[in-house]
């Protein structure tokens, strides 16, 4: 089963500007085959058809746990992607032409059909697919490609916060870029201990350190690199430690296995937007909500 | 090489008329127009001759007018 806790993984920061392109491009990293949509559903697929749970727990605790930890990383990125829409339309009767400037945006879904919020797709609009999902059943062809999947999806964060350098969008691809580095080095060992082939020595790929990134490096000097959260509050999943024990390659520091979720941050409100219709409800129908909502309590 | 430095023009743009109306309806909510597509919502705190501060939630926001399409009085907040 899954709980759900209302907060982010991180603080948000929510500027009083957007960037609608940008918006457009973070898309990639929510929606893309190597987007958050693409790592939670492969871990959470491979962790459903896990053959021998018992006998291999530890690489099952691994896919487990990590897959919630991609369910907030699909939160964070939209959460991102809805700040960065601020600033491209503004209220006004319908002959003013109020979504005027949506016409010459990259992403004019977000326009039409999803009221400057976040898609399922990817940059270029095209749907998130089933089909990037790869669950073979054959533990190391899965634990590798996840490998192959991570440093995918850290090489688009990277471009990414090189096309923008909005402040929600650095800081959500700063935090991602570590956990990223995290999880390729969670594979990296968990194919070590299946294989006895040491994968940690071709790390990091692309060959650049997370600390070239600004926004990369505060979360590498919290240590948020060398820890591995079980995201389980009845002490379950916590057999990764059998993998995640030693010193981080990358840094020289003990690696940690945390139980529980990381303190996070709130989850940003959105403004209503009355040129989108959304979410559509005047002050006189609120009254009467409300109303019918207290009444009989 | 030439010891006479050449003279140099300096040329400011300035459009007399926005600035002037601009100056007329400073306190009050306006949307503007810029162009790269995008728009600045606030309250007019103040114009000069080649900028105007728009403030929105407590953040200035300072536009350079000749980056201005065209401004329109909110309709809202």
């Amino acid at each position: 089963m899954f709980k759900r806790v209302n907060r982010l993984q991180i603080e948000l920061p929510v500027p009083e500007y957007g960037d609608a392109n940008a918006a457009a491009a973070v898309q990639e990293l929510l929606g893309g085959k190597f987007g958050e949509m693409s790592t939670l559903n492969n871990y959470m697929y491979q962790s459903f058809n896990f053959r021998q749970k018992t006998k291999f727990k530890p690489f099952y605790d691994l896919v487990a746990s990590i897959t919630a930890e991609e369910f907030g990383h699909v939160e964070l990125v939209s959460n991102t992607i809805n700040i960065l829409q601020k600033g491209t339309s503004f209220a006004g009767d319908p002959d003013l032409t109020p979504l005027q400037n949506g016409k010459d945006q990259r992403n004019t879904y977000a326009l039409i059909a999803t009221a400057q919020t976040s898609m399922a797709g990817d940059s270029m609009g095209n749907p998130w697919r089933g089909d990037h999902v790869f669950s073979s059943g054959n533990l190391v062809l899965d634990l590798l490609h996840n490998f192959f999947l991570e440093c995918g999806a850290r090489t688009h964060k990277m471009r990414v916060y090189e096309m923008t350098n909005h402040e929600t969008a650095r800081e959500m691809i700063g935090y991602l870029l570590v956990r990223g580095g995290t999880h390729v080095l969670a594979y990296a060992k968990a194919i070590e201990m299946a294989t006895g082939v040491d994968i940690t020595k071709m790390l990091p790929i692309p060959n650049l350190d997370n600390r070239k990134f600004d926004h990369a490096r505060k979360f590498e000097d919290q240590g948020l690199g060398n820890i591995l959260f079980t995201w389980n509050d009845e002490g379950q999943y916590k057999d990764i430690r059998s993998i995640w024990k030693g010193d981080n390659p990358l840094n020289g520091q003990p690696l940690v296995v945390q139980d529980g979720i990381p303190k996070g941050g709130p989850i940003p409100d959105l403004d209503d937007l009355p040129e989108e219709f959304a979410p559509g409800i005047g002050p006189d129908e609120y009254q009467q909500i409300a109303k019918r909502l207290l009444a009989n309590m | 090489m030439n010891d006479q430095q050449p003279s140099v023009e300096f040329v400011s743009s300035f459009d007399p008329y926005v600035y002037q109306t601009l100056a007329s309806v400073v306190g009050g909510r306006i949307v503007v127009q810029l162009s790269n597509n995008s728009v600045v919502k606030g309250v007019l705190k103040e114009v000069m001759p080649d900028h105007v501060v728009v403030e929105t939630n407590g953040t200035p926001f300072y536009v350079r007018i000749q980056q201005i399409i065209w401004v329109s009085p909110a309709s809202h907040k």
